[in-house]
């Protein structure tokens, strides 16, 4: 347990030594993106769907700096790095949905939009359970194969996701609206959905991880 | 004599390299220089004592212990110094010490600070604006802070100044002067051996061709000057 806590501090430092401008960046464009089109739950959205596919940045940071020579050295159990840092990655989703849903309501309040708890919901459950899904599509090849070579392709399950996604609204627009229904009469299962289905994901996508990285030579 | 390295019939098959029954000891307190050409097979024979690559047959000890099976408990004890940085570029100084100081039981903070100090090691700048001196003192103010009892540097002088390379001889001789401490020091430039170490090693193709007190490696070559000289000796004999 001691071991996972100091994987996620070295994780934390990680990141922090990563490119801090791409950070502002990203944290800046879904604010405009949001205030731009009048709608203020798309800062939450955006905002979790950039960082999904920026803490990948932790890999490039491990190939830049040798750091796998690093976790050769220190006392830590390869499981350990990995449980280590699907926690932290999931810290650090939680703290991004919490300061998303906070610059919302306050873009919100000061454009007079109003926001339904519906769309709240869908908004917040839905785009946390993207973002643990573009962890656990990238993480399992990060952890074998150099970011540099694989980063790519780790984003083809979410492009594969958006075109699957679009093609059954464009062919079953019966199923968006039918959905759509559903969640308005039972909108607690929005995050039920949402909170379970990110675990779930994250739960697989360690699994994978950890027994990939144990045959992983560093 | 208690061994802190003792390594049998190591293999290990790559396509275009094998390395071949390997079998030497370290015995507890002594400097060993373990040497060879580039691509002799010095670090990954390094590589495997870590567990950083898997083995394809033999078995290596360290305390007496498996490298595998008790990993965890041995890297407690195992320093390393290789021959370039394996902290984030970015860091500072002060965080280098912050991001992994967690892992080690025995970690002292103090004495951290008092060889950054004593390096010369300017505590707020960032690695990457470390010579290539400073970072290996770096490396060594890690590996030095927490009470381990093997400190095991792979190639550490490659690309430093001379000066830095007498440093490093001066604080490895302090390091290991209690008698406790035992250094397994992988490198080609056997000058820096000639120095310190107590034991030899010597790998060639894959192969260890010799290995034992430095003493008995000048007795067996007593036409040869130096342990370069005995090196090459060595590779012409094989051809």
């Amino acid at each position: 347990m001691n071991n996972i806590l100091n994987s996620i501090k070295l994780d934390y430092y990680i990141l922090k030594s990563s490119d801090f401008r791409r950070m502002i960046i990203i944290s800046i464009v879904p604010l405009i993106a949001g205030v731009l089109s009048k709608d203020p739950l798309l800062i939450l959205g955006l905002a979790m769907m950039t960082s999904g596919f920026f803490m990948g940045t932790i890999f490039a940071v491990i190939e830049k700096s040798n750091l796998n020579k690093l976790y050769g050295v220190i006392p830590v159990e390869k499981r350990q790095t990995v449980i280590g840092r699907y926690v932290f990655t999931l810290l650090a989703g939680i703290a991004i949905a919490a300061a998303g849903t906070i610059l919302t309501l306050i873009a919100a309040f000061i454009m007079n939009i109003g926001i339904s708890s519906f769309a709240f919901s869908a908004w917040l459950g839905g785009s946390f359970l993207l973002y643990c899904f573009l962890i656990s599509a990238q993480f399992p090849l990060y952890f074998v194969v150099d970011y540099s070579k694989s980063a790519a392709f780790a984003n083809l399950p979410y492009i594969l996701l958006i075109l699957i996604g679009v093609f059954f609204i464009k062919k079953y627009p019966q199923i968006f609206t039918q959905s759509v229904a559903f969640f308005t009469h039972y909108p607690y299962l929005i995050w039920v959905i949402g909170i379970l289905g990110a675990l779930l994901l994250l739960g697989i996508s360690m699994a994978i991880s950890i027994a990939l990285y144990n045959k992983h030579e560093l | 004599m208690t061994n802190a390295i003792e390594i049998r019939e190591l293999c290990k098959e790559y396509t275009d390299f094998s390395l071949k029954n390997i079998s030497f000891d370290l015995p507890t307190g002594r400097i060993m220089g373990f040497v060879g050409q580039n691509g002799a097979g010095k670090t990954t024979t390094v590589r495997l004592i870590l567990n950083m690559i898997s083995r394809s047959s033999g078995s290596i000890k360290l305390f007496g212990m498996d490298n595998i099976q008790d990993e965890q408990k041995i890297k407690q004890d195992v320093a390393v110094v290789f021959d370039d940085t394996f902290f984030a570029e970015s860091w500072k100084v002060s965080e280098v010490e912050k991001a992994i100081r967690g892992f080690y039981s025995r970690w002292n903070s103090d004495l951290y600070h008092k060889y950054v100090k004593d390096f010369n090691l300017p505590i707020d700048k960032r690695v990457k604006e470390l010579s290539r001196g400073m970072k290996m003192k770096l490396m060594l103010a890690v590996a030095m802070s927490h009470d381990a009892k093997l400190l095991i540097l792979d190639e550490p002088t490659s690309g430093i100044d001379p000066v830095a390379r007498d440093e490093l001889l001066d604080i490895l001789r302090n390091y290991a002067s209690d008698g406790e401490k035992s250094i397994l020091f992988s490198t080609h430039i056997t000058t820096d051996l000639e120095k310190i170490a107590d034991y030899i090693s010597i790998i060639d193709k894959g192969s260890i061709v010799y290995t034992g007190t430095k003493s008995d490696l000048l007795k067996q070559f007593p036409n040869e000057s130096s342990i370069d000289n005995i090196l090459v000796s060595i590779s012409k004999r094989k051809i």
